[in-house]
């Protein structure tokens, strides 16, 4: 595989006199990260967002207030560009380029095709390469699932539901179990916050526990456990957020108690609104009343 | 293949109280790669490259060189540690995370069990596993 078969596009060229307001509006244009600076038509450099970012106003307030703002108009890209930079012609072996930009720390660089400025590389490039040659074997867009489990009785199908999902899909799946703050021991009259840590550590052993044996009990291969701690609806659409899961299943129980009082909003009901994706429901399996029938 | 199966367990973590000149100094300076910033096994964040370009006075700082290099030793990580941070399980694809990545910009993404870092992914990792493949395939493109 040659680098030639990277090169999608041709390179987005600018001046070195050209300052560096102009390369920034062009990169933005072309949604690049990365220009060949020419002079009078030869490569003499490149430019990347992060030398505009390094020549940018500070984001530290303290240095802002030395930065010169009005001077930085007549900053040319001559002045932060990158120069003689590792040139590779389009016959160089991917490989081969994969361990120069590792070795050198390099973030791109331009390709010539018969002396000829065909394009420039970046890691990214590198990267979308070993992504396809890892083979997308996803068959749909859900990458990521996350099952929030429950350890009421009757909420094991969420997870059932999950993993017969992700496996049939080809997709990761997180088994989450968040355990709700403040827990039934956290204002345990006259307990040590020693004492309450090691409940914590307990309960979360426990719930890790609990979760795997379901996990296992689905008898799949690609499940990770997790444990977090928090309000549950929050703290599941923040973990969904972090792993950027692509669908939540969570069990939907009938609410009682306060929650019946509060409008009868179940967990399920409150993670639709916060959610960063698609939340799929599972009904909570119908025991009670199939025992009362057979009565 | 998992990230788990390429992360780095070894990692070297910045203190978050450390220095923007420290930082600056183990990010590189044309180097488009990331730090991990933990304190005491927690992960803080990610400290890219891109953050520690934007906090450099600019180009047209009117700050002496010494003047320069005293303040940026006075200004401490956390300063500039984006709020944000994204992270992969052991379990998530590489292909997700190569994804991740790219969408978000990042050169390392920290592997995490719940809260817990156990590991590193970077874009170097990457590129490596990219040169070897080609190199074990005689150029095929092999899946592995």
């Amino acid at each position: 595989m040659k680098l030639k078969t990277l090169l999608t596009a041709p390179a987005i060229t600018i001046q070195e006199t050209a300052p560096i307001h102009d390369a920034r509006a062009l990169m933005r244009r072309h949604a690049v990260r990365c220009l060949a600076v020419l002079r009078k038509g030869d490569l003499v450099g490149i430019i990347t967002d992060l030398h505009l970012d390094a020549a940018g106003p500070s984001s530290v307030s303290e240095l802002r207030r030395h930065d010169w703002e009005s001077a930085l108009d007549r900053v040319t890209v001559a002045e932060v560009m990158a120069r003689r930079p590792r040139i590779l012609t389009a016959d160089t072996p991917v490989a081969e380029a994969a361990r120069l930009a590792r070795a050198e720390g390099l973030e791109a660089f331009p390709v010539t095709d018969g002396g000829v400025l065909a394009g420039v590389v970046t890691r990214g490039d590198l990267l979308a390469a070993l992504s396809n040659l890892l083979g997308d074997r996803r068959p749909t867009a859900l990458g990521h699932i996350l099952a929030a489990t429950s350890l009421r009785s009757g909420l094991d199908g969420a997870i059932g539901e999950a993993i017969r999902l992700a496996s049939t899909l080809g997709a990761a799946l997180t088994a989450l179990h968040v355990l709700r703050v403040p827990g039934p021991l956290a204002d345990l009259e006259g307990a040590t916050a020693q004492d309450v840590k090691r409940v914590e550590r307990a309960r979360q052993a426990i719930a890790r526990e609990a979760v795997a044996a379901m996990c296992s009990a689905g008898r799949t291969h690609e499940v990770s456990c997790d444990v977090g701690e928090g309000v549950v609806a929050t703290e599941i659409a923040r973990r969904a957020a972090e792993l950027d899961s692509d669908l939540i299943v969570i069990g939907k129980t009938t609410p009682r108690g306060l929650r019946m009082l509060a409008g009868g909003r179940t967990y399920a009901d409150q993670l639709v609104r916060l959610a960063p994706c698609p939340v799929l429901a599972i009904p909570r399996e119908p025991r009670r009343r199939e025992a009362r029938a057979s009565r | 293949m998992r990230a788990g199966d390429r992360m780095r367990r070894e990692t070297a973590c910045l203190d978050p109280c450390e220095s923007l000149a420290r930082a600056a100094h183990v990010v590189g300076p044309d180097r488009a790669g990331g730090v991990p910033v933990a304190s005491e096994g927690v992960l803080m964040g990610v400290l890219e490259a891109r953050d520690v370009a934007r906090a450099q006075p600019s180009a047209v700082t009117t700050l002496s060189r010494t003047e320069m290099a005293h303040r940026l030793t006075t200004i401490p990580v956390h300063r500039i540690l984006p709020a944000n941070v994204t992270t992969v399980g052991r379990r998530t694809p590489l292909t997700e995370a190569i994804r991740l990545m790219r969408r978000r910009r990042v050169s390392v993404l920290p592997v995490t069990r719940g809260e817990e870092l156990i590991g590193v992914l970077t874009d170097d990792v990457l590129l490596e596993m990219l040169a070897e493949i080609l190199d074990g395939s005689g150029d095929q493109g092999a899946r592995p």
